[in-house]
């Protein structure tokens, strides 16, 4: 029982994450085995999460929620709950997520730090908010989670198997003429009655994909027709709400860089934009000139340079490649 | 019981000490063996040559004023050549000198005494009040310092512990443990603020409670100004006084110093009470010049007190208004303001604190038991399974490094909830630099030489090029034990460097090495070696007598829930007691004397006990 612990140096935490996982698995500490697995499952999507989910809040909880969660969390995961327990490598497991909760914590509790965080995130804040995903009461809770199926299939509506057949159907139709929110809402109510139907999940993401890119072209129209109109605020605001929906819009983002710019507002934001795209759709020359004249324009030279000279790589005959390269050439 | 589910709490205060434990799921105080709840920090070597702790030194402290060492909290884990210590041996009454590395030690029996030994005497004592209480040995114990107090000052409390034969589990800062004794048990949330005005220190901490959490929001304090700097006041007054009315200065007997430093917190703090006090010390001294003994006699009313502390008064409130705007709380966000200390009771700081928050101080707790019992309490919750309390802490100081120019860049701000870590990315100063010297620094100056060097090392082999161009990552952690790392590492070539802090608090690894092979040598070196043969004849009384229960006992205790746990454990003692026949010092004899005698007495009541049963 005790003694065998098979590494706790500090220097062996570099190794691949799965050896780690197994090796982990096997070692012999004064924790349950469930215990032990929600800590590697835990530590292990700590890096992907974002502060609210770090906290298991839903986007845009206020301070006072993000509070009561992290005091909750604190209950289970505060190394002093383990205190001289053999813990192992889970020890610094432990201390690790303990300080991923306070980072979130402070973060969205402290004014100054929540509103930078928003900036950087807006789609984190976005009011009001995002749909809730059916999977975070799923596997999460599971005993709330029967609870509800039980109670919605009291629900006169829902009370036969038909009724979601019925449901389905009407979404569908819904979603052939277009009108996705409609369509979202039958197939939600549809999916928490039946949440291991997996061809519901299918076309419910499907759906809300559709959505997201419909409202995202929307904004785009929007942002068109305000910039023709000489709106150059609204058209920015516009193009960055089309690229905060729909993620994968490199085009959006990077137009709403380039009104940023020619406002000269908001340059780091508008950096940040330019910076997306970029990641998006790398051999794109234009977007690469744009991300560099906003790195010369914050003052980040060096990268800038970097970015025009990637440029220069796809396509070095492109004059706004020459004339970005030959100004930061000429500052230093 | 098995020994494991032990645990005590102690409050090492400036002038007294607690000693408390959670029973039945309440905290309590464990009364001394003199019967009360306090135990005074003094520790004593009489005429005779004898140990004496607690009460018994205080009692003597007049009529031995170069033998009786008290209020060392103040000096402990600090610089001899400090101005706080140059400025705090004036009016000690026993003598100080500087030890081999700038630290302090009491010249006290012929021989000079570090102050973690000096603390470890008051903690043994209480240790042996908690085991006369549980009648057993107790060894886990949580002790409670200032939330202001530095690592240096921490880590001699600590090695106070261990010298004492204490497992320390954790250094808990009083205030918060004032509010985890508050707390416990009670359906709190909200915020609270804990004033905590004791004999050497006062500190200002503000909480969040909900729900069995208690999350420090703030703390802040001075080390340096307690109820000794209030009595300070007082004695000041007399001396100045007398001098002038005789000519005569009366700090430079000491044994008048002590009478006078008793007779003031004397009236002190019977002007809590009243409005005036007589301070009567008849021949107080006799003029070198001969002639008739001279006598101090006056009386000191509660203006004259409030008038000759106010600016120590003010400087409390200034702290806590700093502290408040720290924490970003206003005096109307608190639910509630506590007081701790033997100094609120003096009602002009009472008075002060409810002006202040505009609120009437909460008076469920007892100012000078709440601390030990929150260190209790804390003991108790790291030790059990689901314990209802969670205490979220702080790093009390800021953390940093020294950068270009005598600057210090903090990377870990104070008021931070520990364990935590943090990096932050570096460049080079200068064109060709292929070395960094990190400098860790604690404190909250942006001036690098202001705050205090915690330790430094050097990231050497870096690539020599233009300055700004080579980074270097700096990351600091501090676990949840409360031990400070610092790493840095070349961005490039990742090749780094790192150090662990270990906190002096004064003395070596090597000097605490000895000082645990030779414990309790004091009294062995006074001279007593006629006196041993007589202690060893009382012992092999002992023994025989215990060896002569033993076999009677043994099945008595075989078929008990102590089991055969409580027969290995004597016949240790049996075993040891037979060594100390043998050993010359006095203090190994006097030691297996006692842990007989105990055992005597276990047997007998056991054996009582048992004849009862038996009939």
């Amino acid at each position: 029982m005790r003694g065998c612990t098979f590494w706790r140096g500090h220097s062996e935490y570099n190794i691949g994450l799965m050896a780690r996982v197994d090796q982990a698995d096997v070692e012999h500490v004064e924790l349950d085995p469930e215990k032990k697995r929600e800590i590697l499952r835990l530590e292990e999507e700590l890096g992907r999460m974002n502060h609210f989910e770090v906290l298991g809040l839903p986007p845009g909880a206020s301070p006072a929620e993000v509070k009561q969660s992290y005091y909750e969390a604190s209950l289970k995961y505060h190394p002093d709950r383990f205190y001289q327990k053999k813990l192992g490598s889970f020890g610094p497991r432990i201390e690790r997520i303990f300080k991923r909760l306070t980072e979130a914590n402070v973060v969205l509790t402290d004014p100054k730090k929540r509103s930078e965080y928003q900036r950087v995130h807006p789609e984190l804040f976005r009011v009001p908010k995002p749909m809730p995903e059916p999977e975070e009461y799923g596997p999460a809770d599971p005993l709330r989670a029967a609870e509800r199926r039980k109670r919605l299939s009291k629900h006169p509506y829902l009370s036969k198997h038909a009724g979601i057949g019925q449901l389905v159907e009407r979404a569908r139709k819904h979603r052939s003429e277009g009108d996705y929110d409609q369509a979202l809402d039958d197939l939600k109510v549809a999916s928490r009655a039946e949440p291991d139907d997996r061809d519901l999940h299918k076309l419910l993401d499907e759906t809300r994909a559709q959505q997201t890119a419909e409202r995202s072209a929307q904004e785009v129209k929007r942002a068109e027709s305000a910039e023709e109109n000489g709106d150059l605020d609204m058209a920015a605001g516009c193009y960055r709400a089309a690229a905060d929906l729909d993620r994968k819009n490199a085009s959006a983002a990077a137009n709403a860089a380039r009104v940023l710019k020619s406002l000269g507002k908001h340059l780091p934001l508008a950096r940040e934009l330019s910076e997306r795209a970029v990641a998006l759709e790398p051999r794109n020359v234009h977007y690469r000139c744009l991300l560099g004249e906003l790195l010369a324009d914050t003052g980040m030279r060096k990268q800038a340079k970097a970015q025009f000279e990637e440029a220069a790589k796809i396509n070095p005959e492109n004059p706004r490649v020459k004339n970005g390269l030959k100004k930061v050439r000429w500052l230093f | 019981m098995p020994d494991r589910d032990v645990v005590i709490g102690i409050d090492l205060g400036t002038t007294n000490s607690v000693v408390a434990t959670v029973q039945g799921d309440q905290p309590m105080v464990i009364r001394n063996r003199t019967g009360q709840n306090l135990t005074p920090s003094v520790v004593a070597i009489s005429k005779n040559g004898k140990q004496l702790v607690g009460h018994l030194a205080k009692r003597q402290a007049i009529t031995n004023p170069e033998g009786t060492v008290y209020a060392t909290k103040r000096l402990i884990g600090r610089k001899f050549s400090s101005e706080q210590v140059a400025e705090a041996l004036k009016v000690l009454s026993y003598p100080v000198v500087c030890g081999e590395h700038d630290d302090i030690r009491v010249r006290l029996g012929g021989r000079d005494i570090s102050l973690p030994e000096i603390s470890a005497k008051v903690l043994g004592e209480l240790k042996l009040d908690a085991e006369e209480f549980f009648g057993h040995s107790v060894t886990k114990a949580v002790v409670t310092v200032p939330a202001y107090f530095n690592d240096g000052q921490r880590q001699a409390t600590k090695d106070a512990g261990k010298i004492a034969g204490l497992d320390v589990l954790r250094i808990l800062n009083e205030p918060t443990a004032a509010a985890l004794a508050y707390g416990f048990g009670k359906n709190i949330n909200g915020r609270i603020a804990i004033f905590d005005l004791g004999g050497g220190t006062f500190d200002i901490s503000v909480l969040e409670i909900s729900k069995g959490v208690f999350e420090v929001i703030a703390t802040g304090g001075d080390s340096y100004l307690g109820g000794e700097d209030f009595d300070h006041r007082v004695l000041e007054w007399l001396v100045f006084g007398f001098a002038k009315e005789h000519g005569v200065d009366l700090r430079k007997d000491r044994m008048a110093l002590q009478r006078l430093k008793d007779a003031a917190e004397k009236a002190k703090i019977e002007l809590s009470e009243t409005k005036s006090a007589s301070i009567n010390l008849p021949f107080i001294c006799t003029p070198s010049g001969g002639g008739a003994a001279l006598h101090l006699q006056r009386s000191l009313t509660r203006e004259k007190l409030e008038e000759l502390t106010a600016d120590l008064c003010e400087r409390t409130l200034s702290i806590t208004t700093q502290v408040l705007e720290e924490a970003k709380v206003k005096p109307s966000d608190l639910k509630e303001v506590i007081l701790v200390g033997g100094m609120t009771r003096m009602p002009r700081i009472a008075g002060e604190v409810k002006k202040f928050f505009r609120r009437e101080p909460c008076k469920s707790v007892h100012p000078e038991e709440v601390v030990g019992l929150g260190a209790a309490v804390q003991a108790h919750a790291l030790t059990s399974d689901q314990a209802p309390v969670l205490l979220l802490d702080v790093t009390p100081h800021s953390l940093g490094v020294a950068i270009a120019g005598g600057y210090a860049r903090r990377l870990i701000s104070k008021n931070t909830t520990v364990p935590t870590s943090c990096t932050e990315v570096f460049t080079t100063s200068k064109d060709q630099q292929t070395t960094v010297k990190i400098m860790v620094l604690q404190g909250e100056s942006e001036v690098a030489h202001e705050n205090e060097l915690l330790g430094e090392f050097s990231l050497t082999n870096l690539r020599p090029a233009l300055r700004g161009q080579v980074q270097v990552e700096v990351a600091f952690d501090i676990n949840s034990e409360g031990i400070v790392s610092v790493s840095a590492k070349d961005k490039e070539t990742g090749q780094e460097a790192s150090i662990i802090i270990t906190p002096s608090g004064g003395l070596t690894e090597d000097e605490m090495q000895t000082i645990m092979s030779e414990q309790d040598d004091l009294i062995a070196e006074t001279g007593e070696s006629e006196d041993t043969d007589a202690k060893k004849s009382e012992l092999s009384d002992l023994v025989g007598q215990v060896e002569e229960l033993f076999p009677r006992v043994k099945q008595v205790l075989a078929d008990s829930e102590f089991g055969m746990d409580a027969v290995k454990r004597v016949e240790k003692t049996l075993g040891t007691a037979r060594k100390a026949l043998g050993a010359k010092r006095v203090a190994t004899v006097n030691h297996s004397i006692e842990q007989l005698a105990r055992t005597l007495q276990l047997f007998k009541s056991l054996q009582q006990r048992a004849g009862i049963e038996v009939e």
